[in-house]
């Protein structure tokens, strides 16, 4: 390319073009390049140009595509202003071919002719030449014929010499005289001419002057002609179609191979090559366009290569997630694998657990049967009736027996239950030793006298005064251990030996009998629940197999345990150590101090109270046992089989105490308790249970209770919280509570003035059976009744509204009718009386 | 106690149901007492005095306690509404302990009752029963 070079250099990667400048020198320093050398232009590094020889409105195109053309888009410019090269070469190809075409023509055209104009020319040649030597024959004098002759020849040769005639030879003939010039060469034709003139001036003699020139044959100057004439044309034709060829080759040979050379680039992927465009023609077109394909390319290309290195790291980024989920899987697998151990093994332990349970439930089942068969039996006897009046006692006897019997399974049971759930608590309490031990003693004591056996309680002194531990836990132990004792003895003694052991601050309780004794083979197995010794010792001693095992948990629980020494036939001794935390040495008992604190009485305290309890229990057995109780103290009992009617009978009656127990169908006492309290009950709520544990103790509290009985009822505790709440018999003075004033006496005066009011409308009431009228009568007096000192008032109004609001009317009046007795009655009284009631009970 | 005393409010449509509980009350020195003689007649009486204490009966006609308990609850949680019926069913205890009152009487009361009651709100006030009638 003749121009300088303009390279259309590659935009950015962000496809922005940067200002465009002459690269001109470029062309020189990439001219190395074969690429270049067939008119590409690579890129200068970094720095784009646009071609400055395209049109203003072409690069304003360019401007607007500099984004790359969205997909679809046709990027075109100018076409109108680019047929040079399309013109150029149509000219150039109509111009040769007229060229070529005129020149066949005229060839054609001077062929044609050429003999008969050949011929022509000569013949006139001929007739000049006649005329001329003619006319000097004529102008001579005829004297001198001989010069005339030589005249002639030297015309003749001047002829032949300076004429450019075809004329090779010529031979004159006058009047036989031959005169020659010019060679006769063969081949020649010879044309001959004859003239007449006059020898003398007056014209009387003609001459006649024959003229043979010799000239080249017509056909041979026509063959000579042609053949010159197609050499000429042949020659033209040839330089034109090399004229046609150069051009085709530089219009459109080169720019193609410019174009071919830098699709081949391309195609091996050099998409940084930019062809020049500095032509205007198709080819610069096609190089735009090409360009702006690259560049569209170059631009995708680096789409491509962006949205691949995307799509590379987010590959990366999955094959991470994907190694962290194996590994997490591979985790999960292990964890599983761990689990389904652990699980294993907690399935074989819970199996193991619930065969033990079997075995226990079996072994109990069995336990119970066992005392139920003689309860049942003689109780079955007695109902047939047994004449002796010594077989009724030994079967009630049996009855109660075996009944205490059961009782102790199912205290061991329970026990054996909280021991085996962790349930089991022990307090920490400060005890007397020496009172715990005559406890002891003065429950198992008796037993062992009624054997004939010797019971007695020896202390190693110095010991402790006062020990913290769990004197009912600790008093059970005890007694299981010498109640075996006492069982397993026949003779002899059984003791208690009560020892410090200072160093490890253990009090030391060894129970000693005379006993069978157990054999060493056993000795391991004595502390497992439900085994005795041997099968045979069941049936011949009883028990349940379970109180060593319980006391030997309970010890360890107090912080100390249970050691066994046996030897068969002569006894065994059950050595109890439990933690008595250190004592101080003045706090030590010695024997001088015995008797120090003297015996508590241990009898039921029967104190004689008075007041109204509402006994709250569902069982009607344990109503019965409780009412029993609380009517021999002197309080009056009302029942509720319920919380919720424990409930609405506090909140409409007025009690002393309630004994709330605390497990109740339809509304438990805790409920009841709270919903009491929330409704601002005063009064003193104690509650029952069989829920001995101390977490249970205190939610009663946190609910409200104010204390606390376990069932099976204590009578000694009993009766502490009766003497507590309620007031002493012997007090008979009532400490009133309640204010007294002129104001309130004067208003119960208006309702006992207003009683007889009462009384007429419930008797008309009753009478016409108007129940809405009197159950709004009964319903008032039911409230007022109470509050001014008529309880009776209140209990029959109450029964009465109870049984309207039941809908059984009949009985509702006939209560309604009682209760106009009792206002009848009162009326009769205060007027009798005439006294103050008001206030006694408010 | 900004004017020294508590303003009690009992409202009850049976005028010796009134007098009796203005008896007890005046027994614990208590001398600052309204009545209203139904659930309307109450409600109008609150909203001028706003009482400290209301006794407030269940059946009364023209509006009932419940209904003046609600009113009443809806801008006010201070106030101590004690509640008086001859209904002791535990239903209408737990219902009118759901809308807000702080005790529950049922009728017939004894001097022993409103005692606990007035207790339970000399405690809510955090003074004795006593100072609470000499205040």
């Amino acid at each position: 390319m003749g121009r300088p070079a303009r390279a259309f250099l590659p935009r950015t990667a962000s496809g922005r073009a940067v200002p465009y400048q002459e690269v001109a020198d470029t062309a020189e320093s990439y001219s190395a390049n074969p690429v270049m050398a067939a008119g590409v232009m690579l890129p200068h590094h970094g720095a784009g140009t646009t071609p400055p020889t395209w049109s203003r409105k072409a690069r304003v195109n360019m401007d607007s595509t500099n984004n790359p053309a969205p997909p679809g888009t046709i990027v075109t410019d100018d076409w109108t202003r680019n047929w040079h090269a399309k013109i150029a070469i149509k000219i150039t190809a109509m111009f040769m071919w007229l060229i070529i075409l005129t020149a066949f023509g005229g060839l054609v055209y001077f062929t044609k002719n050429l003999e008969a104009e050949f011929t022509g020319a000569v013949s006139d040649e001929l007739d000049g030449f006649a005329y001329n030597f003619s006319s000097i024959l004529s102008a001579a004098p005829p004297e001198s014929a001989e010069q005339t002759l030589i005249t002639l020849k030297s015309a003749a040769d001047d002829v032949l010499l300076h004429s450019h005639s075809n004329i090779k030879a010529l031979t004159i003939n006058v009047d036989g005289q031959q005169i020659h010039a010019g060679s006769l060469t063969p081949g020649l034709t010879i044309s001959t001419r004859t003239a007449t003139f006059m020898n003398d001036a007056k014209a009387t003699k003609a001459s006649v002057l024959l003229l043979e020139a010799a000239h080249k044959s017509p056909a041979d100057y026509a063959r000579s002609m042609r053949e010159r004439l197609i050499m000429t044309v042949v020659s033209i034709v040839l330089a034109l179609g090399f004229l046609l060829r150069w051009t085709i080759h530089n219009v459109l040979a080169k720019p193609f191979q410019v174009l071919m050379d830098a699709t081949q680039a391309v195609s091996t992927g050099n998409l940084d090559l930019r062809l020049d465009v500095s032509r205007e023609d198709e080819f610069g077109h096609l190089s735009r366009f090409f360009n702006q394909m690259l560049d569209r390319i170059r631009g995708q290309q680096q789409d491509l290569t962006t949205a691949n290195s995307e799509l590379l790291n987010e590959v990366a980024v999955r094959k991470q997630a994907e190694a962290e989920l194996l590994k997490h899987r591979d985790e999960l697998e292990h964890l599983v694998e761990q689990r389904t151990q652990d699980l294993e093994l907690a399935r074989d332990q819970a199996l193991r657990a619930s065969q033990t349970k079997s075995a226990f439930i079996a072994n109990i089942s069995h336990e119970i049967r066992t005392p139920l068969t003689p309860i049942i039996g003689f109780a079955e006897a007695m109902m047939n009736g047994l004449p002796h009046e010594e077989d009724r006692k030994r079967s009630l006897q049996s009855i109660i027996r075996n009944g205490k019997h059961l009782l102790n399974i199912i205290n061991d049971i329970l026990d054996l239950s909280k021991i085996e759930a962790d349930k089991l608590e022990v307090e920490r309490i400060p005890v007397r030793l020496q009172q715990l031990l005559a406890d002891v003693e003065s429950a198992v004591g008796v037993l062992a006298r009624e054997k004939g056996l010797e019971f007695n309680i020896h202390y190693t002194y110095p010991v402790p005064g006062v020990v913290h531990t769990d004197p009912t836990r600790l008093k059970q132990v005890l007694m299981n251990l010498a109640m075996n004792a006492i069982k397993f003895t026949q003779r002899g003694m059984v003791s208690i030996d009560a020892s410090y052991n200072p160093t490890m601050h253990q009090l030391v309780l060894a129970v000693v009998d005379t006993g069978i004794g157990i054999g060493p083979e056993n000795l391991q197995r004595m502390f497992k629940a439900f085994s005795q010794a041997d099968s045979s010792t069941t049936r011949q001693y009883g028990g349940t197999g379970l109180g060593l095992y319980i006391s030997r948990r309970l010890s360890r629980l107090l912080g100390g345990d249970i050691e066994l020494q046996s030897a068969s036939g002569i006894g065994s001794r059950f050595i109890v150590s439990i933690d008595a935390g250190a004592i101080e040495a003045e706090e030590m008992l010695n024997a001088s101090m015995e008797g120090l604190y003297p015996e508590e009485t241990t009898d039921i305290p029967t104190t004689r109270v008075q007041g109204s309890v509402l006994l709250a229990e569902d069982s009607p057995d344990n109503q019965r046992l409780i009412s029993y109780y609380l009517d021999k103290a002197g309080a009056e009992v009302a029942v509720a089989e319920n919380g919720e009617i424990a409930f609405e009978m506090a909140m409409a009656g007025d009690y002393d105490l309630i004994l709330m127990d605390m497990q109740m169908p339809v509304m438990g006492g805790m409920e009841a308790v709270e919903l009491l309290r929330g409704a601002g009950y005063g009064g003193v709520i104690v509650a029952l249970t069989a829920n001995a544990m101390k977490e249970d103790r205190e939610r009663y509290a946190q609910v409200g209770c104010d204390g606390f009985l376990s069932k099976p009822i204590e009578l000694d505790k009993f009766h502490a919280v009766l003497s507590k709440h309620l007031k002493s018999a012997d007090t008979a003075a009532p400490a009133l509570t309640a204010p007294r004033n002129a104001e309130l006496e004067s208003i119960a005066a208006q309702f006992r003035d207003g009683l007889p009011n009462y009384i007429e409308q419930l008797n008309t009431s009753c009478t016409a059976r108007d129940s809405t009228t009197t159950k709004a009568l009964v319903h008032q007096l039911k409230g007022m009744g109470g509050a001014f000192g008529y309880p009776r008032i209140t209990e029959l109004a109450m029964t009465a509204d109870a049984s309207f609001r039941k809908a059984l009317e009949d009985v509702a009046f006939e209560q309604a009718l009682r209760l106009i007795d009792e206002l009848n009655t009162v009326c009769a009284t205060d007027l009798a009386e005439g006294g103050m009631r008001a206030g006694s009970t408010v | 106690m900004p004017d020294n005393t508590f303003k009690i409010l009992i409202a009850d449509d049976i005028g010796m149901m009134r007098s009796t509980l203005r008896a007890l009350l005046a027994g614990y020195g208590l001398k600052n007492i309204e009545e209203a003689v139904n659930g309307e007649d109450a409600l109008k009486r609150f909203t001028v005095t706003r009482h400290s204490l209301i006794m407030l009966d269940i059946d009364m006609p023209k509006m009932s306690g419940m209904e003046v308990l609600n009113e009443i609850r809806k801008h006010d949680h201070d106030t101590y509404i004690v509640m008086v019926s001859a209904h002791s069913s535990v239903d209408n205890v737990k219902q009118a302990m759901a809308q807000g009152v702080n005790a529950f009487v049922v009728k017939p009361y004894s001097a022993k009752k409103i005692e606990a009651v007035l207790q339970k709100f000399a405690k809510d006030r955090n003074i004795s029963l006593k100072e609470m009638g000499n205040v």
